[in-house]
């Protein structure tokens, strides 16, 4: 009798344990997922360096995009973990450092990249490990990775629009001047081509050294050609440096027109109180200015994250809309996986603050508005001009055959010893 | 197990045991895994249907770009780069110049052969004007201008502006297309010569059955699928392509944004993806995926009825439901095969019981048999148990065998006993019998018939009130049945078979004997005891009655002679005394035995053989004669006895404490007979209580003689007190008689009415003399013991006198009577004796200083505290007394004299006997009343008797009347305390002309004096007074004035009276009882 009750008991103690062991599992199993681990991306920028100053509000984007999204509930139920590493304006460091993020921080995703050269060595790593970057810069195009989502505008969406409104509105007779690296050359080379299609003539062509004040030769220069409009695809602080140098030739933006390429709400903010900039002009798909309600909200939920101050630009909205993007293939894909997003991605749509945007799914790139605007006294654009509706992302213009351009290219590239922008000062502001 | 499967059994627990969790547990995973499968089935079809979407868009995406690459291409072939320009020019010749139509018809072919490849709907050729200058079917859109032209916002247009200006190809969305009459997209795309030169643009129409074509196609979509395409444009959607279940839609189905029906296509127009399971325009449930198309410009659905993309879900719930269903038979046959499997080894161990149970002890379990170890420990214990039960039922039988032996010896004991029981019912002195619930006799004893002298016979059957008196029956309830009388010992009057009823005790028990209710009783007689209780009665009251001095002592021995009798009615008693010499025996009580033999032994001198009493009392011994008739004591005296038929006498000789014979006391019976233990009990019994009240009675009668003898020496020591002021009072009243009778006789000879007064005062006078003898005879005793009802404050009143003169002159007496007093009864002597006693007492405590004494009567309640401290506390009750106050201002008295004053022969006086206070006890004793002594040293003593009211009136005394007397001239001053010699004077002084003054006491006479001084021309003083007598007054007048003239008046003789004034010029001195003529000569001698 008492060896049967050792064994019920016994028995018992294992009944109870395997109950536990199956509740505890039960438990596990039906936990919600909310719980689990936090969906990791990657936020790629230079947070030192010359590029910091450019690159940092877009930083800024990113984060109030995941925040944004973090704050209505996360992701397949989980939060989104930003981990935001610094390019150091460094394109070898980039390289290094999506690496890492891919292999290392196992993230689902990179947001990040200004410049060409940074974007076209992240493409290296990206394209190796089939993984994903969202880049949000307009650029010069002649690129279409399967790996990288272009949020910027190539040139037949910003450039070439821009420029036949030029030529219809402010006259046939151009001038050009841009920084001496890849995205002017070839935007430039571009203009040249589609000048000479629709009638015009391109008066003078100057290419400055990143970061360069000596400005006064080139507006000379200008003011004895007496060009009908100045192209402007001059990068960073240079900036500052040629429309003060036209200032003080007398040179007004209402007598010597200027289209700028790659100046923005962010670069104007710094330069508006020391210059008269009212009345120039830039192309962009996105002015802070736009009114509609996406907008409107965007602004606010921005300007109530980092301070009423701040200004909004193209490359911070279109960083901004790559990861709602992003976050609604995954959403769709019911997965974070980047092999699997990148390929759900490619229907993706959306209202975006700039106006409906679509990912065309045969080359990565967006559909985007075409906007031309001109520059009012508080620093903002006044929509001079907008295309009808979004036209589409053409990264190789089909009045440019491939093959000229990629010959162009290697040209470009060899002229500067293998890199992507011409030898420069140590001390350089490039945006 | 057969026939009993739905019966609660162990198999049946077995199976439900299995089964319901089981059941529980496929229902559970089953409900879990549809819940799951659904889920996932539902997120999965939107996945697939999402990707479809993607498809769709895909392939329209495709199907454009494809057409964008062919019109790029084609606008670099060398017939359009070589056409355009001359086409252009010669369009400006005209179109109907020849130069255009040979131009026209040379490349006619070409386009014609292309679009007829492609399935072109049109090919155009656009100079960079803007005008078409080719067209292949020369609809109303051939030779306008595109930038100006009626159709400038159609599609082409749209493609040709931004072939133009941005320098890119493009395509329009599909719609109406006017010189078409149909749907219509178009593409276009600038031709650039080889130099660099825009030349113009090459746009084609594309034909809309192949774009439909591609929407309809439905691959994957199932039965259900359809594909919608819409856009929209200002506040509406329009659907651009038919639908599988509305072939007409196109461009007629329109959808306004802000409905709320067609959610995807409205969203998905609007530029947003998404997905979901919701109602389509149909109004029937759908999963949906839906896209935008930026080429198209166009909202992409791909939607599937929600019952088909779902139904491999009802499939999979079907097949779960059968799962289920099979598992649930599985789980029955395992648990079927399972509870037989454990169920067989109990129903072969049942088996194996009932073998057993039937019989066969041997049967017992292979342990072996069996694998599970349960079961096999089963067995084992069976087969121990079954040992046990072998080994007990040995013990048992022989267990058995030793009881039957003991049962042999406890009936034998059994018998013993019965045949005990028995043989005390039969011998037991008291009755003991049975009855059933009416009362029937069942059983009885012999004692019991014996008690009630009825046969066993005549008494079994009968109802037991045979035997009660009627009385006992009706009083104790045996009307109706035992009653009152269970379960305690009662007394009851039964009734013997002659008739005589006598007393026993009843004891009756209601028993349960058998199931049958019976009642056991016992009787005993008791009516000797009864008797006996009698006697110890009738001696308690003879005890009272001895203890009651007024009856006399034949009474008592009377009534101890019939309470003899009455214990033992065959005998009659008699009391013989013994007279004073000690040698005759005289009759003390026989009231049974003839008168006549009485007499006939009357005075009978004792010796040693006078029959038995007279030789009883001579030796002192008892004498006890059997038969008068032999014995040779009763010899002289046996004739006499025998004349009067008595036979026996025994006789035992009384005796008093000191063994002196005080009589005897004799039993006589009228058959010879000898004392047994109870007749000798009750012979000495007798004389012991005769004894008592012989001595008693004689004590008593001495005490009686001894009491009168005291009382007559305390009355006659007062009559000495009382001898000198009786005189002096008699001498007062004569003095008065005398006095009016001599006016009298005056006043008859000249007016015979005016001697009426004098006649009257004369009377009253005598009355109070002869008032004083009867009260004087009365003290001294003569008078008789008379009870009336009286009322104390007059019985006061008429004794004030006979007090006033018994006490020192010194002594103030103060009365409080209270009128209306209850009356109480008493002797009216002796209570004043008790008054007078008491007032004495208290003057000789005041002695010889001034003092007063209060007389006080009234009413007061004493409560039982009060009657407690005083002298007599005999259970007097509480209530209303009339009390008797007598208080001094005396010397008091101590403690131990205040105890000791009621004793007898105690005295503080030199002269006094000491018996005055004991017999005011006695007194008061005997008016049931009480006396409460107060006293304090040096401040006096109170005395307070109260007696019990009476309920009859008091007899009432009338006040005396007064008469009227002759004045003459002058003015005298009486000082007299006695009231009627100072009227009587001051009536005589008035006749003899004088006016009078009047004073009571010697301080009243200095006062009047003092006053009237003038006036006064004598003073007429008597001697003794209270509070200043007549010496001390007369000193004090002769202070006032020296010459007055004070005249003495005194019952004293006057050379005693004159000796205490010897040389203090006393006027003059006239003896009591003096006459008017007397007077009026006194005066005449004094004033001249």
């Amino acid at each position: 009798m008492g060896q049967l009750a050792v064994r019920g008991w016994f028995g018992r103690k294992v009944a109870l344990l395997l109950l536990i062991m199956v509740g505890v599992a039960m438990l596990w199993w039906l936990m919600p997922e909310k719980n689990r681990s936090p969906i990791r991306v990657g936020v790629l920028h230079s947070l030192t360096g010359t590029m910091a100053i450019s690159e940092k509000p877009v930083v800024d984007a990113t984060l109030l995009a995941i925040a944004q999204i973090n704050q209505a509930g996360g992701l397949l139920g989980r939060k989104i973990e930003a981990i935001v590493v610094d390019g150091k304006s460094d394109a070898a460091v980039f390289g290094r450092e999506a690496e890492r993020l891919i292999v290392q921080e196992h993230v689902a995703a990179i947001f990040g990249c200004w410049t060409s050269a940074s974007r076209k060595n992240v493409k290296q790593v990206v394209e190796k490990y089939h993984h994903l970057l969202f880049y949000p810069l307009q650029y010069e195009g002649f690129e279409a990775s399967p790996n990288i989502i272009y949020m910027g505008a190539v040139p037949n969406q910003q450039i070439i629009p821009a420029v036949h409104w030029a030529l219809t509105h402010l006259g046939k007779r151009i001038y050009l001047i841009g920084s001496d690296y890849v995205f002017p050359r070839v935007a430039n080379w571009l203009i040249r081509k589609q000048v000479q299609l629709q009638g015009g003539t391109i008066v003078g062509e100057r290419y400055l050294l990143l970061g360069t004040q000596d400005v006064d030769a080139t507006v000379r220069e200008i003011a004895a050609l007496k060009p009908d409009v100045i192209l402007n695809t001059i990068n960073g602080d240079s900036n500052l440096a040629f429309f003060h140098a036209l200032a003080q030739a007398g040179m007004t933006a209402q007598d010597w027109p200027v289209m700028s390429f790659s100046m923005g709400e962010a670069e104007v903010a710094s330069m508006k109180n020391k210059l008269p900039m009212q009345g120039y002009y830039a192309a962009w798909s996105y002015f802070q200015s736009i009114d509609s309600v996406e907008n409107r909200t965007f602004i606010a939920a921005f300007k109530q994250k980092y301070g009423d101050e701040r200004v909004l630009s193209d490359p911070m909205e279109a960083a901004w809309v790559g990861v709602q993007l992003w976050a609604d293939a995954v959403r769709n894909a019911n997965t974070d996986s980047a092999a699997v997003v990148s390929q759900t991605i490619q229907h993706r749509s959306m209202h975006a603050p700039e106006g409906t945007v679509s990912i065309d799914h045969a080359t990565h790139h967006l559909w985007k508005k075409s906007l031309v605007g001109k520059l009012l006294a508080d620093g903002q654009f006044e929509i001079v001009w907008s295309s009808e509706k979004p036209i589409a992302p053409e990264p190789y213009p089909s009045f440019v055959s491939k093959l000229a351009a990629k010959q162009y290219m290697t040209t470009l590239q060899q002229g500067w010893s293998g890199r992507w922008e011409a030898v420069r000062p140590a001390k350089v502001n490039q945006p | 197990m057969s026939g009993s499967f739905f019966k609660r059994s162990l198999s049946l627990d077995l199976i439900l045991l299995l089964v319901i969790p089981l059941t529980l547990f496929a229902m559970l995973s089953g409900w879990f895994i549809l819940n799951t499968v659904s889920q996932e089935s539902e997120s999965h079809q939107l996945s697939v249907l999402t990707v479809l979407a993607d498809e769709k868009a895909h392939a329209i995406d495709n199907y454009l770009t494809d057409q964008l690459a062919v019109i790029k291409e084609l606008s670099k072939n060398s017939v359009v780069q070589a056409s355009l320009p001359l086409l252009t020019e010669s369009f400006m010749l005209g179109r109907g110049s020849q130069a255009y139509q040979r131009h026209a018809a040379s490349v006619n072919g070409f386009f014609r052969e292309f679009q007829t490849r492609w399935d072109y709907y049109d090919l155009f050729l656009i100079d960079r004007e803007g005008n078409i200058v080719y067209s292949l079917q020369h609809e109303a859109d051939f030779a306008t201008n595109l930038r100006r032209g009626p159709y400038k916002q159609t599609g082409l247009a749209q493609v040709f502006n931004h072939s133009i200006d941005f320098l890119q190809s493009s395509n329009s969305s599909f719609e109406l297309y006017h010189p078409s009459a149909e749907a219509a997209s178009f593409i276009a795309t600038p031709v650039v010569s080889d130099a660099g030169e825009l030349l113009g643009v090459i746009a084609l129409q594309l034909n809309a059955r192949q774009f439909n074509r591609i929407v309809s196609n439905l691959d994957g979509l199932g039965e259900s699928g359809e594909v919608v395409v819409g856009r929209q444009q200002g506040g509406e959607v329009t659907l651009i392509s038919p639908l599988r279940f509305d072939p007409q839609a196109a461009f007629h189905r329109v959808i306004h944004v802000s409905s709320d029906i067609a959610l995807p296509i409205r969203r998905a127009s609007q530029g947003y993806g998404g997905q979901g399971h919701l109602k389509d325009w149909r109004g029937v449930e759908v999963l949906a995926a839906w896209v935008y198309s930026p080429r198209l410009n166009a909202g992409i659905v791909v939607k599937m009825d929600a019952a088909e993309a779902l139904m491999k879900l009802a499939l999979i719930r079907d097949k779960v439901f059968i799962f289920l269903v099979v598992i649930f038979m599985l789980a029955m046959v395992i648990a079927m095969y399972f509870s037989r499997r454990i169920s067989r080894p109990f129903m072969a161990l049942r088996e194996r019981v009932q073998q057993y149970v039937q019989g066969h002890h041997d049967v017992r379990f292979d342990p072996q048999h069996n694998k599970q170890a349960e079961v096999s420990e089963m067995a084992s214990a069976f087969n121990v148990m079954a040992d046990h039960i072998q080994q007990t039922e040995r013990a048992r039988e022989s267990l058995i065998a030793d009881l039957a032996e003991n049962n042999r010896l406890l009936d034998h004991r059994v018998e013993e006993q019965t045949e005990h029981i028995r043989a005390i019912i039969h011998y037991a002195l008291d009755g003991i019998f049975t009855l059933d619930a009416k009362g029937t006799i069942l059983t009885i004893n012999p004692a019991m018939v014996q008690m009630f002298a009825y046969s066993e016979a005549q008494l079994l059957g009968k109802n037991i009130t045979l035997l009660l008196s009627d009385q006992s029956r009706q009083a104790d309830g045996w009307v109706n049945g035992a009653g009152a009388l269970l379960d305690q010992i009662s007394e009851v009057q039964g009734v013997r078979c002659e008739g005589e009823i006598f007393s026993v005790e009843l004891s009756l028990r209601k028993l349960s004997i058998l199931d049958q209710t019976v009642y056991m009783g016992m009787v005993r007689d008791i009516s000797e005891r009864k008797k006996r209780q009698q006697f110890d009665v009738d001696q308690l009251r003879i005890m009272e009655l001895i203890a009651d001095v007024s009856i006399p002592l034949e009474a008592i021995l009377e009534v101890i002679v019939r309470a003899v009798q009455e214990y033992n009615p065959a005998l009659l008693g008699s009391i013989l005394l013994m007279d004073k010499e000690g040698e005759h025996l005289i009759h003390g009580a026989a009231p049974d035995l003839p008168a006549a033999y009485s007499e006939a032994l009357e005075g009978v001198k004792i010796g040693p053989s006078v029959g038995s009493c007279g030789t009883a009392a001579f030796t002192g011994e008892p004498v006890i004669v059997s038969d008068i008739d032999h014995d040779p004591l009763w010899a002289d005296y046996k004739e006499l006895a025998l004349q009067y038929g008595l036979a026996a006498c025994w006789s035992q000789p009384i005796k008093d404490s000191h063994n002196r014979v005080l009589g005897t006391f004799a039993m006589y019976y009228k058959q010879p007979r000898s004392p047994g233990k109870k007749d000798i009990n009750l012979l000495l019994q007798a004389v012991a209580i005769a004894a008592n009240a012989i001595s008693r009675k004689n004590a008593d009668q001495m005490r009686i003689n001894m009491q009168s003898q005291l009382e007559h020496m305390q009355r006659l020591e007062s009559l000495g007190v009382l001898a000198g002021g009786i005189a002096h009072d008699f001498n007062n009243i004569l003095t008065v008689i005398l006095g009016n009778a001599a006016m009298a006789e005056r006043k008859a000879l000249l007016n015979p009415h005016a001697t009426q007064g004098y006649l009257k005062k004369i009377v009253v006078s005598s009355e109070r003399a002869a008032d004083l003898c009867k009260q004087m005879l009365a003290y001294s005793g003569k008078g008789k013991f008379v009870v009336i009802a009286l009322d104390l404050s007059s019985m006061v009143g008429e004794i004030t006198n006979l007090l006033e003169i018994s006490i020192s002159k010194s002594v103030i007496l103060k009365y409080h009577l209270t009128d209306q007093l209850p009356a109480v009864e008493a002797d009216a002597s002796q209570l004043q004796q008790v008054i007078m006693n008491l007032v004495i007492n208290a003057s000789d405590a005041i002695a010889d200083k001034s003092g007063v004494i209060s007389i006080s009567t009234g009413v007061m309640h004493a409560d039982r505290a009060y009657l407690s401290g005083t002298s007599l506390d005999d259970a007097l009750p509480e209530g209303r007394y009339v009390y008797l106050e007598v208080s001094d201002t005396g010397s008091g008295m101590d403690k131990e004299t205040q105890e000791k004053v009621f004793e007898p022969f105690f005295t503080t006086k030199f002269t006094g006997h000491g018996l005055g206070m004991s017999a005011v006890l006695g007194i008061v004793r005997g008016h049931k009343g009480a006396i409460k002594l107060y006293s304090e040293e040096g401040r006096g003593t109170t005395f307070k008797i109260l007696l019990p009211i009476s309920e009859q009136a008091a007899e009432v005394v009338l006040p005396a009347a007064v008469g009227e007397i002759y004045h003459g001239a002058g003015k005298v001053l009486i000082v007299d305390d006695e009231e009627t010699i100072r009227e009587m004077a001051s009536m005589m002084l008035e006749d003899m002309g004088f006016a009078s003054l009047t004073a009571k006491d010697g301080l009243d006479g200095v006062n009047v004096y003092r006053q009237h001084q003038p006036e006064i021309t004598c003073v007429l003083m008597d001697m003794t007074m209270p509070r200043m007598d007549g010496k001390t007054c007369f000193t004090e007048l002769r202070r006032i004035n020296s010459e007055v003239k004070v005249i003495l008046s005194s019952g004293y003789n006057e050379q005693e009276a004159i000796s205490c004034f010897a040389g203090q010029g006393l006027a003059g001195f006239i003896q009591k009882p003096y006459t008017p003529e007397a007077l009026q000569l006194k005066l005449q001698e004094i004033l001249g």
